[in-house]
């Protein structure tokens, strides 16, 4: 018995001193003033920069680059500046689009950036029909003409310099790793042309990219050299993460702790205008919202103030149509709704449904806080004017799944939109042009007018971008006037960093932070 | 008892197969497809019909789950969704990380809470016993992720002593190499006689090992009290106690090996629940265990990964029920002669 007792005493005081130990000695190497670390909620799934097509973008945009970049933090302007290729022409037909790449690139795998292994790595995103390969539709044929010179043709005349700007599908990557295959890139291996490249990917726990010395953009002293991105599922871990200084940045944001740590010196929260915009789609096909002037009751009973500054609390503006006013072809003098019971009660006098008929219901995914008291906000709203409206929240694959089908979709569902490249086209055609068969019009909006509309304002994109504008904003007046959506809230990027991070410049069209672009002003060891 | 040990594997083969099937169906009928997930932001409908079309979807149920069970008895549950990883890798990665953390928290619970229990029967209503009932009846009433919590912003927030998350500091995640032989960052650091990495596994184990075992530590001295409470009342102690044998001796060689048999149930149950259960503790503290996994894949509808974790844990659950009862047999030689 003696025996077992001392047995015990020892493995405790054994285990006490591990414990104790390890606590004072083991190695902290996490942090230094060249090492920033991003608290991220999800691993990656798709390493292939040919089929990525979700938040994989927050890494492979610090390690791949397209030929063009879009600058979308001047607002409603169009700017395009050089990545990989320095210039670029178009024919006058439209059709043939000549880029001069960049000499001296080399990719993270010591393979030369040339005509040919751009190419290849358009060719190959094209041809595996993953992700948003389908931004490349137009493209007829890719020619390496000379050994920096690439040639796109395309078979109607398409903007290939806005098209070469995505975020999705549009990065070029070594031609060894094209040989590789997705296989190989999902293994956890990268090689682009960008500032950092992969060192780690453990998964589950983080990835760690670390910068790649031959970058042409070159390296000053105070860049960043290392980024972790570091998986952290929950929202309370990472505020305490970001105040511990252990953490630069953070992706979950709870609404209830913006304005306590907008009050923390040390941590700087951001506004950025972005590309996405939150609408409620409603159906044009199924009673009661089939009838116009009922649809309109909708879109004026829908509170758009109170929405877009109590419900989203700051981080978006009452939208005006469709086109973010941060994107080209925004129309600042669209007539759009306004909130007002009265006029709503009018329409819905004028409509002629009898009062057992003004029941809607409403779809929109339960996870996001926004959509739930936004649409408890309007069946309140609704309730006022003698409308009942019923609430079906649900996993975003199950009410899309439901709202595809004529027989269980609902009158309204939710719709956050954002274009796989820079162009207005992206709503108009993705969200609203006539389908046999809905994908995303699950306004099930048919109208041939508004079809021809858009689809002369796709054909101008490329050579005439005043015409295109004039077109979709005709279309988008027959978007207000049919009552097709409640337009409600262009969103803004909130971003919550640590206050000694400098260059901190999100642009709307990418979604990630730009690492290469980060200074430190003061180190923090 | 080789006979009864391959009838028990027998019996085990056809509940995971019971179990399956339902999990099969109910994945199957419930609404939402999980393409969407899986293919990202803006599929185009020909991108949805050829993903329905490679997962199998479009087949008949029976036919989709013939095909399942086909790869499964091969040990092959397809990629997942979500991952894009093999389910048989991911369950592995996480599963590992579960049983590291389950293991210690349930190995901590009884090192404390056997002397306790003991202690507060024998001073059955004292200040001692007293204290160890209100102690044990607070660690069960706290809510696991509110001590987490706690735990994290006193030792982490405030005192800077341990780490807030994950299994182990990304820095020496960087620099210090280790093979993954069992999947635990304890064995496989010593293993590869990193002592610094070993370290840094320790320190990220501290907090949700104390966490998940404070619940599981309670119910064990509840259970030891109560039984030791029984057992002293027994005839065989009063004589052991008349031979004039050490109080000690009395308490932990005769009296606590009667409490052994329903201690090793409660252990053994905790035990099955907690590989599954400690979800709460996984996500407090992010570590990449089989609940969260389990979690993730159900809420996107993640088939494959689903049906592995599924089968991981009833299949755990089962092992353990098995080896409890074959222990019982160990412990109790009259249950060996029934």
């Amino acid at each position: 018995m003696q025996r077992v007792f001392q047995i015990f005493w020892a493995t405790g005081i054994l285990v006490f001193s591990v414990v104790l130990g390890s606590i004072f000695f083991a190695p902290d190497r996490t942090r230094d003033a060249h090492t920033v670390v991003y608290a991220t909620y999800g691993d990656i799934k798709d390493w292939d920069p040919a089929v990525a097509f979700s938040l994989e973008v927050m890494v492979l945009a610090n390690i791949y680059e397209p030929l063009v970049y879009y600058d979308g933090r001047a607002g409603g302007e169009q700017v395009l500046r050089p990545a990989l290729a320095k210039s670029w022409s178009v024919s006058e037909d439209g059709l043939v689009w000549t880029f001069h790449l960049r000499e001296g690139v080399t990719f993270h795998d010591g393979e030369k950036l040339t005509a040919a292994a751009a190419k290849k790595s358009l060719d190959r995103t094209i041809t595996l029909e993953k992700g948003g390969f389908y931004i490349w539709e137009a493209v007829s044929e890719i020619r390496a003409v000379d050994e920096l010179t690439l040639e796109i043709e395309t078979s109607f005349p398409a903007p290939v310099d806005l098209i070469a700007s995505s975020q999705y599908a549009a990065y070029i990557y070594s031609p060894a790793a094209a040989e590789g295959g997705t296989e190989w890139f999902n293994q956890g291996n990268a090689a682009g042309t960008g500032p950092y490249r992969l060192r780690q990917w453990d998964r589950n726990q983080q990835i760690v990219l670390e910068k790649f010395d031959a970058y042409w953009g070159g390296w000053e002293a105070e860049q960043m050299t290392r980024v972790i991105f570091k998986i952290v599922r929950e929202s309370a871990t990472q505020v305490q993460l970001l105040l511990a200084g252990e953490a630069d940045f953070l992706s979950l944001i709870s609404v209830d702790l913006v304005s306590a740590l907008e009050r923390n010196p040390e941590i700087q929260v951001d506004y950025i205008p972005s590309w996405k915009n939150s609408q409620f789609l409603l159906n044009t096909q199924k009673a009661p919202t089939n009838n116009l002037n009922f649809r309109k009751a909708l879109v004026h009973a829908w509170d758009y103030s109170t929405v877009a500054n109590q419900v989203y609390a700051g981080s978006a503006d009452v939208a005006r149509g469709i086109i973010p006013k941060s994107l080209w072809g925004h129309d600042a003098t669209l007539e759009t709704p306004v909130f007002d019971l009265e006029k709503a009660r009018q329409y819905l006098e004028q409509s002629g449904l009898a009062p057992d008929e003004r029941k809607i219901t409403i779809a929109y995914i339960a996870a996001s806080e926004a959509y739930q008291s936004a649409a408890e906000l309007f069946q309140n709203n609704l309730a006022q004017i003698g409308i009942e409206a019923e609430l079906n929240p649900g996993p975003w694959g199950t009410i899309w799944d439901a709202a595809k089908n004529p027989a269980s979709a609902p009158n309204a569902i939710s719709m956050t939109w954002w274009p796989t490249y820079a162009t207005p086209s992206d709503w108009l055609t993705g969200l609203f042009r006539t389908e046999a068969q809905p994908n995303f019009n699950l306004s099930y909006y048919a109208n041939p007018a508004y079809d021809q509309l858009v689809a002369a304002g796709i054909q101008l994109e490329a050579t005439n971008r005043e015409g295109a504008i004039v077109k979709y904003q005709a279309a988008q007046r027959l978007l207000i006037e049919d009552a097709v959506a409640i337009f409600y809230a262009d969103l803004k990027e909130r971003v919550l960093h640590r206050a000694d991070l400098e260059g901190v410049r999100p642009n709307p069209a990418y979604n990630t932070i730009f690492f290469y672009e980060l200074r430190r002003s003061a180190p923090t060891l | 008892m080789i006979r009864t040990i391959l009838q028990r594997l027998a019996l085990m083969g056809l509940i995971l197969i019971g179990v399956m099937t339902v999990t099969f169906v109910l994945s199957r009928v419930l609404p939402g497809s999980p393409v969407e997930m899986m293919l990202g932001a803006k599929p185009t409908p020909e991108q949805i019909a050829q993903a329905e079309e490679e997962l199998g979807l479009n087949k008949p149920l029976l036919t989709q789950y013939g095909l399942f069970l086909g790869d499964a008895v091969r040990g092959d549950f397809g990629e997942s969704l979500i991952t894009g990883q093999p389910v048989t890798d991911d369950v592995f990665l996480r599963a590992t990380a579960t049983l590291e953390l389950v293991t210690l928290a349930l190995l901590l619970a009884l090192f404390v809470g056997l002397p306790l229990g003991v202690q507060a029967a024998v001073k059955k209503e004292t200040a001692v016993d007293h204290a160890v009932r209100m102690g044990s009846v607070a660690a069960v009433a706290v809510p696991v992720f509110f001590l987490g919590l706690l735990l994290q912003m006193f030792f982490a927030g405030k005192l800077g002593l341990l780490p807030l998350q994950g299994r182990i500091d990304s820095g020496v995640l960087l620099d210090y190499a280790f093979p993954r032989v069992t999947g635990s960052y304890l064995i496989d650091t010593l293993l590869a006689g990193e002592i610094g990495a070993f370290a840094s596994a320790v320190r990220h184990l501290i907090l949700p090992v104390l966490t998940l075992s404070l619940a599981s530590m309670a119910t064990i001295v509840r259970v030891t009290r109560s039984m030791m409470i029984e057992a002293m009342q027994q005839d065989y102690i009063a004589t052991v106690r008349a031979y004039g044998v050490p109080q000690k001796h009395i308490h932990y060689r005769y009296a606590l090996k009667a409490t052994l048999i329903p201690l090793l149930t409660v252990v053994g149950l905790t035990y099955g629940f907690m590989l599954g259960g400690s979800i709460i503790v996984e996500f407090v503290f992010d570590w990449p265990g089989v609940g969260g996994y389990m979690v993730q894949a159900l809420l996107n509808n993640d088939f494959p990964a689903v049906m592995g974790v599924t089968f991981f844990i009833a299949f755990a659950y089962l092992l353990i029920n098995l080896l409890i009862d074959l222990l019982y047999q160990a412990l109790d030689p009259r249950l060996r002669k029934s």
